[in-house]
């Protein structure tokens, strides 16, 4: 189970990215595949898995759905899930600024 | 057409009904081992076998899970306690319920966790049946509800041990 300091998997790193504004479980999957130009893609029960997990932790809620009728439930991030996000992003800047010093030869 | 198929091994079975479907035969149910098959286009779908997230045979939310399903594009076949059958037209391209190690991992080990609760559950239940061929050692009654027991408990310490393997393959790969 993760945690704060944990580093996000890519899934969920993604999922978060989807759900900065509402956006429901297909509309997911078709984001992240064309950010990464098809390289991840969800599978359902990939994504399912994740976005039960995500709103145990809150770090996305519902934003909407209509009980009864064909609407599909939408999902948006919590600031709970920006925090966690933002300081992913850190690591990752981080990681990528060491990473640099290798081709820099210093 | 009728086919006979009773394994716990989920790709095993997987792999088996996509070889069906790869030469025009569609499964459309499951029952105790009965595999029902309709004839379909050579290639016309894809079938995925998933485990219900729950606890021990009972699933959590199911409903839930049909409409995200549903949602995705992905028709539900058969639902057998926390197996359930799924497939999707090759037409709308690859099929693959879960694409991460991480959630293959979870998988698997919801799998381990149902059949080690299953082997602890017969092993309880089979009491009854030592008591029996202690007290009756040359019934034939008694040594064929033992054998039966015994066959059931090999079969979930088998498929709690192929979990295992699968997730220890899966945890290297990631490292």
């Amino acid at each position: 189970m993760e945690n704060k300091n944990q580093p996000l998997t890519e899934a969920l790193f993604y999922i978060l990215l989807a759900a900065r504004q509402p956006i429901h479980g297909y509309g997911i999957i078709l984001e992240v595949a064309e950010m990464t130009g098809g390289r991840v893609n969800l599978g359902p029960g990939t994504l399912y898995g994740a976005i039960n997990s995500l709103l145990e932790k809150g770090w996305i809620v519902l934003y909407s759905a209509e009980l009864g009728s064909r609407k599909k439930k939408e999902y948006v991030i919590t600031d709970a899930g920006r925090e966690v996000f933002a300081a992913e992003l850190r690591r990752l800047r981080e990681l990528v600024r060491n990473g640099e010093k290798m081709e820099g030869g210093t | 057409m009728i086919r006979w198929k009773f394994t716990f091994d989920k790709d095993d079975e997987q792999d088996w009904l996509n070889d069906y479907a790869r030469e025009g035969w569609a499964m459309v149910s499951f029952f105790v081992g009965m595999v029902t098959f309709v004839p379909c286009r050579p290639g016309e779908y894809i079938y995925q076998i998933d485990l219900l997230p729950g606890k021990g045979l009972w699933a959590d939310r199911y409903e839930d899970y049909v409409i995200f399903m549903d949602e995705m594009g992905v028709e539900i076949l058969q639902r057998w306690g926390r197996w359930v059958y799924l497939r999707k037209r090759a037409e709308d391209g690859p099929f693959e319920v879960y694409t991460d190690n991480e959630s293959k991992i979870a998988l698997y080990r919801r799998m381990r966790a149902m059949f080690l609760w299953a082997a602890i559950l017969i092993s309880l239940c089979s009491g009854s049946a030592w008591s029996m061929l202690y007290q009756f050692p040359e019934s034939m009654g008694a040594r064929c509800l033992a054998g039966l027991y015994l066959v059931m408990i090999a079969a979930m310490v088998r498929a709690v041990w192929h979990c295992s393997w699968k997730i220890k393959e899966l945890e290297r790969q990631n490292r």
